[in-house]
């Protein structure tokens, strides 16, 4: 390990880090404009400008390795003149235009400027100007400000892996962008607006609508994907103004996926405000003590088993346990939690976990994927992937659809009699997973939501257990739910109880009018047209298919406005935290199905966030520990049968529209209108 | 399409031709496998031969080719002010204007092109032949002023032998590349200056 | 205007100028030692402090050793007359979207759109 000192103080570091990662290690901070912990160095800044001793010039200290004995400055006068010297020639060509520019009060520029700026501007020849550039509707360009750190270029290159940025021209002619007119189709494009360092790259949602420091942060989990990505939600009075990743190395590391970042405008639209209940065939605003009122009318004298819930993707654990209490205290055993008909076991927990971690792809060295699509699925999750396959070494397969997932991998092929071929050794792919060290499957929801999925489940276990994935040490079984609320709904229970209906079961009894009431809490996936002539209650959000249908509306809480607990798919729980009021007369989920509890006449025995929160760790110990993930046992699960030679095909057909949230956003009807409308036209004249 | 120097009026494909598919792949063939994508150059240069000028659908054909990311193939041909993004007369005229070419009187040269073509820098004379370029240095300082038209160096230019050179161009006659003044290489332009007596006979 | 203050200014009040409401301003008659002579004011109607126009205010507060003259020096066209806190009244200030202005306001980044069956 070498040894260096820097501004007087003696330092060991590992071979290979740079000068900057050193003085890092001190707290002493260099300023920076391309150089980026995530990002390969460009070294093309010249921001981080160090004196070494012995070295005739400064050094730029992000791209130079440390070597033993060197002895760095970097607060002499020469470092200082340096660096004044790098500003001005970035201010050359930098407009002054920060009261007009979004990057305002949170510019790298702006900031160092303070520190390295001249007092006034030497440079009398014409500034040079951009045309601006149109990289569709997610990202504002303007690129007169670019001062070409090519943070964007190298982010979308190696970690979204889409090549479709790059710097063309030379010398003052040189500009960043695409070339040839085209809107980014990353699912990750949104977080070069956040790698920007100027304000090139701003948010087009959100431009001109806020300061950064008007707005009241709050640090939450994101519930469009089943990964939980760390975010920051900022607000402004009452409205989400924008969504932003907050570091978090063991999930989302600080990436955030397009959908995540910029569906918030959907939370202020189709909102249930006020609880509806369905007099003469049409739905009428309603007091809630007239919803409680009816529904407890409606659900007078029914038979439990005539009773059935449907827990939805988005519903927080607060919620579904409150509803679990309630149908069991109505006498139900018929409620369900996945209502993709996904065929998972809530008996073995490690059956239905992203067991390997999100943090724990990285050390595997086989993938397999099987029924997934992870770059629509989660695409945080696939640029994991695409970063441990960049590392070299890492062969993967995929039994499924053939997609673009921005690395090489063999597709096998999508009948699912290849589980068995492999787990039987039939396959030469059989041969690189045993040969692995630290083998992994990733099981989609394509693999699991289908008739056979309880066979599939199965194939995929044994063909775990053969293939060395399940170890001491290492669990390479892994599934990827597409929902947030999937795994804290297994956790807790939702699954049908003794004699009781999954959610299939339900849809038939509804259509033949076995059941007579179904609750949905949040459920909007389903076939609404087989609830036949049940009398539905809909607890949710927004005016989805399930409000439409529903013969009582109970307004409820979305994630940014209720504090909820998520479990994501490895299986750590997290926390939302409440970030603006929920709107009208909407109240948290919990409270709902706690006051309709009383209504009804049985009264849950919990009446404030930390009861309800001890109700769920009795009911699992899983939410004993926030923010962390406990391996869980494994264990037989899974029905032997025979496997279906229905192809796999991925569940997502739209990334930008999956849930209520997102299907109410503008801003994702406009992606959605661009990328998945206009690659459908693509492919037709493919033909 | 953005930046300088290219054109809106792009042809829809490119395709080798079947001789330069053949030396495409034996340039291709140069490389280490996984390695390809260095040919984007050589590649790049042999459209440009083909074509006259590099168009999007050569980079992007080039791009395939090698299996590039078209951006990155993008990146390299307007990096390079040889590879020319839009279409050129027969014999681009490219007049060296730095310092050593100026100095020795590369004004008069330009002046003379200007005069003799009636075009100014950028542009093509309507009938297609000529096109005039300003360039940077060119490397040839010793036989300068100079000027480069296709692949070949035209030095040691006055007005009067520009006006010659691109009479005989047009005529269809192919000159004598290198000095005009006959010079031989760089050679000092008055001859020998140094070894000119006959070395004495050792021991003499 | 109490008994008290009508007869302090009768016994000691020397009238120096009345504004263009009619508010009387007053100084003491005597130059007293050791202090500054007070200056009042002897309101026109109901005594309101606001009702003290900008010029006037400042001689009263000291600010300005001589009354200021509204309409001489200074005066300049965008100045508008004076005008006493409305508060309270029926010509108070209504903000936009204030239920007594009908109610109605512009949209703003903080409404939501609620849904309607």
């Amino acid at each position: 390990m070498p040894k260096l000192t820097i501004d007087g103080i003696e330092v060991e570091v590992p071979a290979g880090v740079t000068i900057l990662q050193a003085c890092e290690t001190l707290g002493i901070e260099i300023p920076r404009f391309c150089y980026h912990e995530r990002l390969q160095i460009a070294g093309n800044c010249r921001m981080c400008l160090v004196e070494v001793e012995k070295s005739p010039k400064p050094v730029a200290s992000c791209a130079m390795p440390v070597a033993d004995g060197m002895v760095v400055h970097t607060g002499s006068p020469m470092v200082e003149k340096a660096r004044k010297g790098v500003m001005e020639f970035l201010l050359i060509n930098h407009p002054l235009d920060c009261p007009i520019c979004d990057q305002g009060g949170e510019c790298d520029l702006q900031d160092q400027a303070i520190g390295y700026g001249f007092d006034r501007g030497r440079f009398s020849e014409n500034k040079r100007a951009v045309k601006d550039k149109n990289f569709g509707p997610l990202i504002k360009t303007y690129m007169t400000r670019c001062i070409h750190c090519t943070r964007c270029i190298r982010f979308i290159t190696e970690v979204a892996g889409v090549p479709e940025l790059g710097a063309t021209g030379r010398g003052e002619n040189m500009e960043v962008g695409t070339y040839v007119e085209k809107a980014l189709s990353s699912e990750l494009s949104g977080n070069i607006i956040d790698l920007c360092p100027v304000g090139a790259l701003t948010s087009k949602p959100f431009a001109f609508t806020a300061r950064p420091w008007e707005l009241r942060k709050t640090e939450s989990i994101d519930v469009l994907d089943a990964l939980g990505s760390n975010i920051r939600v900022d607000a402004r009075g009452a409205a989400v103004m924008r969504v932003l990743p907050r570091i978090n190395d063991d999930v989302n590391e600080e990436w955030l996926s397009d959908k995540s970042r910029f569906a918030y405008d959907g939370l202020q639209r189709q909102r249930l405000d006020t609880p509806y209940v369905r007099r003469d065939g049409r739905l009428q605003p309603a007091s809630w003590q007239d919803a409680f009122a009816a529904i407890a009318a409606r659900l007078n004298g029914v038979d439990g088993k005539r009773i059935a819930a449907i827990a939805g993707d988005l519903a927080d654990c607060e919620s579904m346990v409150a509803l679990k209490d309630l149908t069991a205290a109505l006498g139900s055993p018929n409620i369900d939690c996945r209502q993709d008909g996904a065929k998972l076991d809530a008996s073995v927990r490690a059956s239905y976990l992203f067991n390997t971690t999100v943090a724990g792809i990285e050390e595997a060295d086989a993938l397999l994927l099987i029924g997934t699509d992870p770059r629509r699925e989660a695409a945080v999750l696939n640029a994991r992937i695409r970063k441990r396959w960049l590392n070299g070494r890492f062969p993967i397969a995929s039994v499924g659809p053939k997609v673009d997932l921005t690395y090489r991998y063999e597709w096998l092929g999508d009948e699912p009699r290849l589980l068995t071929d492999i787990a039987e050794a039939k396959h030469p792919f059989a041969e690189v997973l045993k040969g692995a060290q630290k083998p992994m499957l990733i099981l989609g929801m394509g693999a699991l939501a289908r008739p056979d999925g309880a066979a599939v489940l199965a194939a995929a276990r044994r063909l775990a257990e053969t293939c060395g994935m399940v170890k001491d040490g290492w669990n390479g079984f892994n599934v990827l739910h597409l929902a947030a609320a999937r795994v804290g709904g297994l956790d807790l229970g939702l699954v049908p109880g003794k004699g009781g209906r999954d959610v299939a079961g339900i849809l038939a009894g509804a259509e033949k009018g076995d059941i007579e009431v179904v609750y949905l809490l949040g459920a909007d996936e389903i076939d609404m047209d087989r609830l036949g002539k049940a009398f539905v209650i809909y607890q949710g959000h927004h005016g989805d298919a399930g409000a439409h249908r529903a013969d009582v509306v109970l307004p409820g809480a979305a994630y940014t406005e209720k504090n909820a607990t998520y479990v994501n798919t490895e299986g750590r729980a997290q926390e939302t935290r409440l970030a603006v009021f929920p709107p009208g007369e909407a109240r948290e989920d919990w409270k709902v199905l706690r006051a309709l509890s009383e209504a009804l006449g049985h009264r849950l025995p919990y009446d404030s966030l930390r009861e309800v929160r001890e109700r769920m760790l009795a009911v699992s110990r899983v939410f004993a520990h926030r923010d962390a993930v406990a391996a869980a046992e494994w264990g037989a699960f899974g029905t032997d049968g025979a496997l279906d030679n229905a192809p796999f095909v991925s569940p997502i057909e739209n990334f930008y529209m999956t849930d209520p949230i997102s299907r109410a956003s503008k801003t994702m009807a406009e992606c959605t209108a661009l990328f998945v409308a206009g690659n459908q036209r693509k492919t037709g004249t493919h033909g | 399409m953005s930046g300088p120097g290219t054109t809106a009026d792009q042809p829809a494909n490119f395709a080798f031709s079947a001789e330069n598919v053949e030396r495409a792949r034996a340039i291709i063939a140069k490389y280490p496998d996984g390695r390809q994508a260095s040919a984007v150059m050589p590649l790049l240069d042999l459209a440009q031969r083909q074509e006259g000028w590099v168009s999007r659908a050569a980079m992007d054909h080039v791009a395939e080719m090698l299996g590039m990311a078209p951006i990155r193939v993008y990146e390299v041909a307007t990096f390079y002010t040889m590879f020319q993004l839009k279409p050129v007369g027969k014999h681009h005229v490219q007049v060296c204007t730095n310092l050593p070419c100026w100095l020795r009187g590369s004004d008069g040269v330009a002046m003379a092109c200007r005069d003799e073509l009636g075009i100014g820098f950028g542009e093509t004379t309507p009938d297609g032949m000529f096109t005039l370029s300003e360039v940077e240095c060119l490397g040839a300082c010793v036989n300068a002023p100079m000027v480069q038209i296709g692949d070949d160096y035209y030095e040691d230019l006055d007005p009067d032998s520009t006006k010659r050179l691109l009479k005989a161009l047009r005529n269809g006659e192919k000159p004598k590349a290198g000095s005009q003044t006959g010079r031989q290489g760089s050679a000092p332009a008055g001859g020998p200056t140094t070894l000119v007596d006959v070395p004495a006979k050792q021991g003499e | 205007m109490t008994a008290g203050t009508r007869l302090c200014t009768w016994l000691n009040g020397k009238l120096v100028g009345t504004d263009e409401f009619g508010n009387r301003y007053y100084t003491e008659r005597r130059e007293p030692v050791g202090r500054k002579a007070r200056r009042w004011v002897i309101y026109q109607g109901e005594a309101e402090a606001s009702k003290v126009p900008a010029e006037w205010h400042a001689w009263l507060h000291y600010t300005t050793e001589q009354p200021i003259a509204a309409d001489v020096q200074g005066a300049k066209p965008w100045m508008r007359p004076h005008v006493p806190n409305l508060t309270g009244t029926a010509d108070a200030y209504l903000p936009p979207g204030d239920d007594r202005r009908g109610g109605r306001r512009e949209r703003s980044a903080s409404d939501y759109e609620s849904w309607r069956p």
